[in-house]
């Protein structure tokens, strides 16, 4: 039976234990993929999605309403933001990023390359380099810009949801938007013939 | 809306960023303008890339049963935790434990810090020694989480037959470690004679129907590995400590084995030594102006240097020697803990452990303090007391509540303060001892009657002041080392040269008489017979007593003073002090001086027999 997140909450605040890991089922993609448009190592992904669901856990006695996902998502994007100005902070590189690409996550296996399942071969390198190029250009966004792009264009969470994770207006919250789809317009390949 | 639409109105069209009219506007323009429209058409195709990335991704089962373990321990211990912000929230005033833990196949993480409740310390405290706990999940145990520290209280007992017969080989991995709550009840004893420290620690471990890892970390400590020991305080039938294991290659690190059939949190004691954490007594003596009385305080000083904050832990030394076989300090330094040294260490402990609570003789709370020569101030603040306990051999003082008792810090406590102890001043001339010189000495015994003789007194230095008037004005007089002063036994400080009271000893006549000699008429025994004249001066302006002892380096003598008191002086008393001294003793009024002389006649050669002869 599909419990409702408001009755998975009230089992886990009352001391089920499985009530929480049926929340990480459910929403650990959604909040797995907004942290991979979020950072760009995905040791990092995995660490920051261990932090949200491990803060969401704590602090779930604070949860109103009906959405968990979207809280769930302010919480990832407040640890993403957080864990941005920590390493602001204390600047460190990673021993484990290859030589040969930019971060763990673009490294496509000669594998995954050759034996995909669908498509050809070719198809797929293209796609590749063409998320590779989108990310990058998402990475160059200030972060605050980048996660209210992410949350409303890739979760669907209204400016109003937006507003509430990031504690500012509705107001800023478009006009960060706005600035990192200007920012973006630049970085993007042009709309053109023969573009995407 | 005549003029085109500029990009940036277009984007946020696109995006729904207008407000309501403008949007209205917008897409009027929009119906009536081609170039517009294909504008917007174009904005589209390049926002489109951005439909390449996924707003969902595929979770490995992996990340999933990481996070779930996670989120059932504290963050600061999950694998891989960035603590940046370590540096600073050490520094941060606050009670903190600082956890640290060494995982397997990394290097250890320290583990963030945490409120303990109690006093509030400002510094930086830190506690790298706390264990954690590891869970091993047997196949054959049903519950598959590990219980939360929430859940702690709650006990279940599992049947026998659920846990698996054989027991893991190490745990299985590091990522299920399990912080534990700040120890319930922390006892230090310390054996200041051989360094040598005795931790006990209460805390509730959360245990796991089966087997459990329990692991323990000292680097930086100076704890000595070879005398941990864990014991259950509750359930002890149901759960078996069953081994400790040093890991190979990591140093500072301890693991116990536990077999429970007991699932919740349960109370165990961990025991250890240690070596760092010191102690020492001071006195300071204040001796009334008629030098009759003294105000005796003492204090303990306890310096912690080992590498480990202990809060809220309450404080025993021990005064008296300790037979110790092995020094602590040397077994902690050691890279690590097994190897071919045996240690009886254990032992020991067992035996400190069994005596602690046989003969409880006294306690002393300390309601006021007097200032040294300062006026006496009526219940300040609060003195913590000292409670005195005698063991099979030694004293145990236990101070009273607890203390923190941070690493590099130290602390002065006040033990007691007892008025109007009677003392005796003396000035000693000896010349074997302190040469031509008079050295003055305070004397009092560790007894009732003296008002102490409750406990001895432990090693320590005094300082002596003198009140000099009513209004309590002090002079410094001296200063003593004491040592280690039992029930009953007399306390002599030595308090040095005193240029105001002076004893000179001058040679007045010396001569040879009652010669006898051997067949061949040689000298074979005679009498030598020496006249002494001793100066006695006070310039001080209270009374002196003397005691001046005399050498006459031969064990046949008889001594003989001539009447030297006057009316009015007390008498010169003089006796035999041991086979080859003679001592005197007199009482010199305030600003006198005095002379006596004694003739001493030392019996030499066969004159010496014939003197034994005759005593005989």
């Amino acid at each position: 039976m599909h419990s409702s997140d408001r009755t998975l909450i009230g089992a886990h605040l009352s001391g089920d234990s499985e009530a929480f890991e049926t929340v990480v089922r459910r929403y650990g993609p959604a909040v797995y993929g907004f942290l991979l448009n979020m950072v760009k190592d995905t040791h990092k992904t995995e660490d920051l999605f261990q932090d949200t669901f491990q803060k969401a856990c704590q602090k779930a006695g604070d949860f109103r309403g009906d959405k968990l996902k979207s809280w769930i998502l302010a919480i990832a994007a407040n640890t993403a933001i957080n864990s941005f100005r920590k390493e602001q902070r204390n600047r460190t590189v990673s021993l484990r990023q290859s030589s040969f690409c930019e971060d763990g996550r673009h490294c496509s296996s000669i594998e995954n390359v050759v034996c995909g399942t669908e498509g050809n071969p070719a198809g797929i390198v293209e796609l590749e380099e063409k998320r590779t190029m989108v990310r990058d250009a998402l990475m160059r966004l200030p972060e605050k810009q980048r996660a209210a792009l992410v949350l409303s264009y890739y979760q669907k969470l209204t400016y109003l949801e937006i507003a509430g994770a990031q504690g500012c207006s509705v107001g800023t919250v478009k006009t960060n938007i706005f600035r990192a789809l200007k920012r973006l317009a630049v970085l993007l390949p042009d709309g053109g013939e023969g573009q995407i | 809306m005549k003029s085109h639409l500029t990009e940036d109105i277009l984007i946020q069209y696109q995006f729904d960023l207008l407000d309501d009219a403008q949007r209205c506007e917008v897409s009027a323009h929009l119906d009536e303008c081609g170039q517009c429209r294909e504008k917007l058409e174009r904005i589209r195709r390049q926002f489109s890339a951005l439909n390449v990335l996924d707003n969902e991704a595929a979770v490995s089962d992996e990340l999933i049963q990481k996070t779930i373990a996670s989120i059932r321990q504290p963050k600061s211990l999950r694998p891989g935790a960035r603590r940046p912000w370590m540096g600073w929230m050490a520094i941060a005033a606050g009670i903190v434990l600082a956890a640290s833990l060494i995982f397997v196949g990394q290097s250890y993480l320290k583990a963030p810090t945490e409120k303990i409740q109690g006093k509030p310390l400002a510094g930086n405290v830190k506690s790298p020694m706390t264990p954690a706990v590891s869970e091993n999940k047997p196949a054959t145990v049903e519950t598959s989480a590990t219980a939360t520290i929430a859940q702690a209280d709650k006990v279940r007992i599992v049947p026998q037959e659920k846990i698996a017969d054989k027991a893991p080989f190490a745990p299985a991995s590091a990522i299920e470690l399990v912080v534990l709550p700040s120890p319930d009840k922390m006892q230090v004893t310390i054996y200041n004679s051989a360094d040598l420290t005795l931790v006990r620690d209460t805390r509730k471990l959360t245990l796991k129907a089966g087997w459990n890892w329990l692991q323990f970390m000292w680097n930086e400590t100076r704890i000595d590995p070879t005398s941990l020991s864990l014991r259950p305080l509750e359930h002890a039938d149901k759960i078996d400590v069953q081994q400790l294991v040093y890991p190979a290659r990591f140093k500072d690190i301890g693991r116990w084995l536990i077999r429970s059939e007991v699932e919740g949190a349960v109370p165990f004691e961990i025991t250890y030594f240690t070596s760092g954490l010191s102690w020492r007594a001071s006195y300071e003596g204040t001796i009334s102006p008629d030098e009759k009385t003294m105000q005796l305080k003492s204090y303990i000083r306890v310096q912690n240097n080992s590498g480990q904050d202990y809060q809220n832990a309450q404080t025993r030394l021990i005064v008296g020697q300790v037979h110790l076989l092995d020094e602590i300090s040397r077994l902690a330094g050691r890279q690590y803990p097994y190897g071919p040294e045996v240690t009886n260490v254990e032992a020991l402990r067992e035996r400190f452990l069994g005596d602690e609570t046989k003969y409880k003789l006294g306690f002393q709370k300390n309601g006021n303090i007097g200032g040294v020569g300062g006026s006496i101030v009526d219940k300040l603040y609060d003195i913590k007391g000292v409670t005195k306990e005698g063991l099979s051999e030694y004293f145990l003082y236990t101070i009273e509540g607890t203390e923190d008792l941070p690493n590099t810090w130290a602390k002065r406590l006040s033990s007691f303060d007892v008025k109007d102890i009677p003392v005796k001043s003396l000035y000693k001339y000896d010349e074997d001892r302190y040469g031509t010189q008079t050295i003055r000495f305070v004397s009092f015994v560790n007894d009732a009657e003296h008002k102490l003789g409750t406990t001895p007194l432990p090693n320590g230095t005094m300082k002596l002041y003198r009140q000099l008037n009513a209004e309590q004005n002090l002079s410094y007089t001296g200063g003593a080392d004491i040592k280690y002063i039992p029930v009953n036994e007399d306390v002599e400080l030595n308090l040095g040269t005193d240029s105001l009271v002076k004893v000179e000893a001058v040679p007045m006549d010396t001569r040879t008489d009652n010669y006898m000699f051997n067949d061949k008429g040689d000298v074979a025994g005679w009498d030598e017979i020496e006249t002494w004249q001793i100066k006695l001066t006070n310039t001080r302006d209270i009374a002196a007593d003397f005691e001046v002892t005399r050498n006459f380096n031969t064990d046949s003598w008889d001594l003989k003073m001539p009447g030297t008191s006057t009316a009015g002086e007390q008498a010169i008393e003089y006796k035999k002090h041991d086979a080859r001294h003679a001592r005197f003793t007199t009482l010199l009024q305030s600003r006198t001086e005095r002379s006596f002389q004694y003739m001493v006649t030392k019996y030499c050669g066969t004159r010496k027999e014939v003197k034994l002869r005759q005593s005989q």
